[in-house]
């Protein structure tokens, strides 16, 4: 009971410090795209990411943010994995593998989709 | 200037309002940006799908370590709602927007009225909850234990939850958190917590194709984003000193006030 418990601190105290940097970082380049925008213009923001980010500007590094707190689940999902394979916890294992695939097939086909012709 | 700060007071409050109740907030943001901001409806959905990350993962950073949300059950049950969206966005397309809103609004005033009930059975009836403690639950010293009843119910119904986000809009978090309360009866503010981590996960299988195919203003995604994070940390802090009755109420109302909205869409077929 007692290692079950200490198992379950380590996976709460990793995901909650993924979600916390996470968070931090992809919000903090958001707020970095803002503020130069405040100075130089907000530029013509509603395009494709990937149009956004090879033109750069204020709206490239406001969608590189907004990509980062998008990705952020998988990274939790990732935290997640970690402690359950140390656990040796194999179904949640696969399940958290399972969900990370279907966000990684989503972003997949998103971005192909996407794609100009 | 005064547009943004706008802007970011109403990303504020959805996600204050978000984290409270476990929803994403996006309830609250595609009404918003669509009639208070004149934001195409797309446009905000793929804006309001990003604020409610934000809003999941500003909050579920202070529940996880709070030991408020479940995190074994958040993965478990968000296997069921990432299908579920993905399937829903299909299906969409091929629904009658005025059946998805008549049978939605038909589930939330179901919602509300269960709900509504239950926390009124449970101030009348003395609180006994089940003893089994697992190394999966939150273990903080002021939550009640529980154990979970009908897992299998809970994931078909977190597979509707996320057919429910996917065909609608919506975070998702309006079926989840009375799913994880009533079906399994976890404690409210678990289910809020726990609800809360999981829409961050099912919003994402839905954001990607907004944000690459450029449906989200930069522009104005920044401050609403800004403001939600903000709003999310300070209402997962007050979450925990708020009384769980409190917090159904609260839902209850929300929820209702959504049935209203989806059943004039339903009736009214905009």
């Amino acid at each position: 009971m007692t290692d079950g418990r200490e198992r379950y601190h380590w996976l709460r105290d990793g995901i909650a410090l993924v979600l916390r940097i996470g968070t931090l970082v992809s919000i903090g380049v958001v707020a970095i795209g803002y503020l130069v925008g405040l100075v130089a213009g907000p530029g013509d923001g509603q395009r494709p990411l990937v149009d956004l980010v090879a033109d750069g500007g204020p709206p490239a590094i406001i969608g590189a943010g907004l990509l980062g707190l998008t990705l952020l689940p998988v990274a939790v999902l990732t935290a997640a994995g970690i402690g359950f394979a140390r656990g040796g916890e194999r179904g949640r294992l696969l399940t958290t593998l399972a969900v990370i695939g279907l966000l990684l097939v989503s972003l997949v086909a998103a971005a192909l989709l996407a794609r100009p012709g | 200037m005064p547009l943004d700060l706008l802007l970011a007071l109403s990303g504020l409050v959805a996600g204050a309002f978000g984290a409270l109740l476990g929803l994403g907030g996006g309830i609250l943001m595609v009404p918003i940006l669509t009639l208070g901001f004149d934001v195409p409806v797309t446009a905000a959905v793929g804006t309001s799908l990003i604020c409610v990350i934000a809003t999941s993962t500003g909050g579920a950073a202070v529940n996880v370590r709070a030991g408020r949300a479940d995190v074994r059950l958040g993965i478990l049950l968000g296997a069921g709602t990432v299908v579920g969206a993905l399937t829903g966005a299909v299906v969409a397309g091929f629904l009658p927007e005025r059946i998805l809103a008549a049978l939605f609004a038909g589930l939330l005033a179901y919602t509300a009225f269960t709900m509504g009930r239950g926390a009124l059975r449970a101030r009348s009836a003395s609180s006994t909850p089940e003893a089994t403690m697992e190394a999966a639950t939150p273990d903080g010293p002021s939550e009640p234990a529980y154990r979970f009843r009908r897992l299998p119910v809970a994931i078909g119904g977190s597979f509707v939850a996320g057919n429910v986000s996917g065909l609608l809009g919506v975070g998702g978090g309006i079926v989840t958190v009375p799913l994880i309360h009533l079906v399994m009866g976890a404690p409210m503010r678990i289910a809020v917590a726990t609800s809360n981590f999981m829409i961050g996960i099912t919003a994402a299988a839905g954001a990607y194709a907004y944000l690459f195919r450029g449906d989200v203003d930069t522009a104005i995604a920044a401050p609403v984003v800004l403001g939600v994070a903000a709003g999310a940390a300070i209402g997962a802090r007050v979450s925990g000193r708020i009384r769980p009755g409190w917090l159904v109420a609260l839902f209850v109302v929300v929820v209702l006030y959504v049935a209203l909205q989806m059943a004039m869409r339903a009736v009214g077929g905009s």
